[in-house]
């Protein structure tokens, strides 16, 4: 199973939207062009100790993220885990077709709902939908062509084959 | 007389209400290794049955007692402290206490605790697990609310949907929730940060409507795949059934009602993380949705320097100002709540209510630093509700709060946290005498451990609480 870092980041690349970890917390500059801000970046696995908003705080410690200060513990297993995959701004946020995600690129790319199906499992599960995977997909957008293509990528995040095969 | 039970046989035959599919489940610490045998001793318990619910209540890194539940008078005892005599005849710096005053008249006191441990990350282990910390077996080891939830488990009702073990900020002491041990996964803690909680947890209309339509569409997707994915082992099914639970949660309508708070009760419990967990706790146990095991975690106590300098960071003033009315609010509001499991008791009747901290703090004058350090010689344990008489006080510490000079009760060794866990598994009716054999390690794990630093230790319950 993923860890929280290798989740985060495996959820970001899926969807098309990487983390921001902005560094506005500025150290002592001590040579010239170093701006003094943490360098910014985009997956979670870059950072040296946790960072983030507090929605990520609390999506990474129930996948068992460590602080870096002591060992990294196993992941404790709690409802809390399916709870963080069902409703956290961490996945809900990214599967929305805004801000250049991969569900409004795709839905701008393609007419054909099944080929936005096609790329939505290619990105999310590294594999092609099984033909009735592929039909119930396609009838979901069928019904709305927007909620129903954010509506499949959640569903595939919260597999069990997401967590373990990404 | 000994009682064999075989644990495989107790858990299977339990219904499938908050099953997460079983041990070893995601990796967890023990895998595939079950304990034999259930023992119960020869001499037999006898718990009280008081209580249907526990809350505890930690107060973490150790407030300063000779300034709180055994005040003494003391050099630094602060200028601005009204000291008064309160009708159960204790002295209580009454202006500090505004709240938890007149709600004192319900709390027993044992002022004589010594503890294992004088540093917080063992002595916060020892507060969870109930035993000293030994890093040999501690994979093994569950939680006391773990314990506690797996002897609940035969009676969760159908319609219970909550956990049965929920905390507040645990996760954020230094030793973080402990893990189940050596029981499955289901009895896990489900630690909350209130503050996210209330944001994340209330999910209005749409927010349910919009999680019914996307489960239709991932069961549909899950049933597709399950002859493919057949074979693949109980990881599978294990998350799957995992995710259901945490379905109905979500959708059960007294879940997000817990989490929806008023602006009057969030004024009356404090805004403070200590006032919405208390809020938050009063609320779960109020939805009666399945959940029987509280552990409340205030972070913060720990004054090693400027105790008593309000312009210091987590100053004792401060902390007081946080704890003060969201306990003094759940004791009021658990006492004022019907019993909806027995007609004409409040919930405080049925809910037994533990506030202490993991050792107590230097008495006497402050340390160079105006600070109070460690000190795990004498310290007080509070309790309320579950038939508690209000107003005991049992124990007693020196002049000075620095050392025991009654204990309280029939042993001439001071209590310890393993007596109040005793305490607890009594209020809940659990016979503590209970052993588990054969753990991976292939030691026995005793529901209250009677192994102390220096010999053998007492096992008994505190039952001066009661009157």
């Amino acid at each position: 199973m993923l860890g929280a870092e290798e989740l985060h980041d495996a959820i970001a690349t899926a969807t098309g939207r990487p983390g921001q970890f902005g560094a506005p917390r500025r150290r002592k500059v001590v040579v010239e062009g170093d701006t003094g801000n943490a360098p910014v970046a985009s997956m979670a696995m870059q950072l040296a100790t946790p960072r983030g908003s507090s929605d990520l705080k609390t999506f990474m410690q129930a996948f068992g993220q460590a602080n870096r200060g002591t060992p990294a513990r196993p992941s404790q297993p709690s409802p809390l885990q399916p709870i963080m995959l069902m409703r956290s701004p961490v996945v809900n946020e990214r599967v929305l077709a805004e801000k250049d995600s991969r569900v409004q690129r795709l839905l701008d790319s393609y007419t054909d709902n099944g080929r936005v199906v096609d790329e939505l499992f290619m990105s999310t599960l590294n594999r092609d939908p099984l033909p009735e995977e592929r039909a119930l997909a396609v009838t979901e957008m069928g019904r709305n062509r927007v909620e129903g293509a954010q509506n499949v990528q959640w569903a595939l995040l919260n597999l069990v084959e997401f967590l373990y095969n990404f | 007389m000994q009682e064999m039970i075989r644990v495989q046989d107790a858990f299977r035959t339990r219904r499938e209400l908050l099953r997460y599919g079983g041990y070893g489940l995601l990796g967890a610490a023990i895998g595939g290794a079950w304990p034999g045998r259930v023992r119960a001793a020869e001499t037999k318990t006898r718990p009280r049955g008081t209580a249907r619910n526990v809350v505890f209540y930690e107060i973490s890194g150790a407030i300063s007692h000779v300034e709180s539940f055994d005040f003494k008078d003391n050099p630094a005892t602060p200028k601005d402290f009204e000291v008064r005599k309160l009708p159960t005849g204790i002295h209580f710096p009454v202006n500090f206490f505004p709240r938890l005053t007149p709600v004192m008249d319900r709390v027993a006191i044992m002022r004589s605790f010594v503890s294992h441990e004088e540093v917080h990350l063992r002595g916060q282990y020892y507060v969870q697990a109930g035993r000293p910390l030994n890093v040999a077996f501690a994979k093994e080891i569950p939680s006391l609310g773990s314990v506690v939830a797996s002897e609940l488990e035969g009676q969760r009702r159908e319609k219970d949907t909550f956990p049965t073990y929920v905390s507040f900020n645990l996760e954020s002491n230094q030793v973080g929730a402990l893990s189940t041990g050596f029981l499955p996964p289901e009895f896990s803690v489900f630690d909350l940060n209130p503050a996210e909680a209330v944001k994340g947890m209330s999910l209005d209309q749409k927010a349910v409507e919009l999680i019914e339509e996307r489960w239709r569409v991932l069961e549909g997707l899950r049933e597709i795949g399950r002859s493919r994915l057949s074979g693949f082992g109980r990881q599978i099914d294990a998350f799957e059934s995992f995710s259901r639970t945490a379905k109905r949660l979500l959708t059960d309508p007294r879940w997000p009602a817990a989490f929806k708070i008023g602006d009057e009760d969030r004024k009356r419990y404090g805004n403070t993380a200590a006032g919405l967990s208390c809020l938050l706790a009063r609320n779960v146990l109020r939805e009666d949705g399945g959940t029987r095991y509280v552990h409340i975690c205030q972070h913060g106590w720990d004054h090693h320097r400027r105790i008593w300098d309000r312009t210091a960071d987590d100053n004792h003033y401060a902390l007081i100002s946080a704890f003060d009315p969201a306990l003094a609010s759940l004791i009021e509001d658990l006492a004022a709540t019907p019993s909806k499991a027995t007609a004409g008791k409040s919930l405080l009747d049925e809910t037994l209510v533990v506030f202490m901290s993991e050792f107590g703090r230097t008495p006497g004058p402050l340390n160079h630093i105006l600070g109070r350090d460690h000190h795990k010689h004498v310290f007080p344990a509070m309790f309320a509700g579950a038939g508690v008489k209000g107003g005991t006080v049992l124990g007693a510490s020196d002049s000075e709060g620095r050392r025991c000079v009654e204990t309280g009760w029939n042993h001439k060794s001071q209590p310890r946290i393993e007596n109040v866990v005793a305490t607890i598994f009594s209020a809940l009716g659990i016979d503590w005498a209970k052993e588990v054999h054969s753990l991976p390690s292939g030691r026995t794990y005793a529901y209250v451990d009677k192994l102390g630093a220096n010999g053998f230790i007492p096992t008994d319950d505190i039952t001066g609480i009661y009157g």
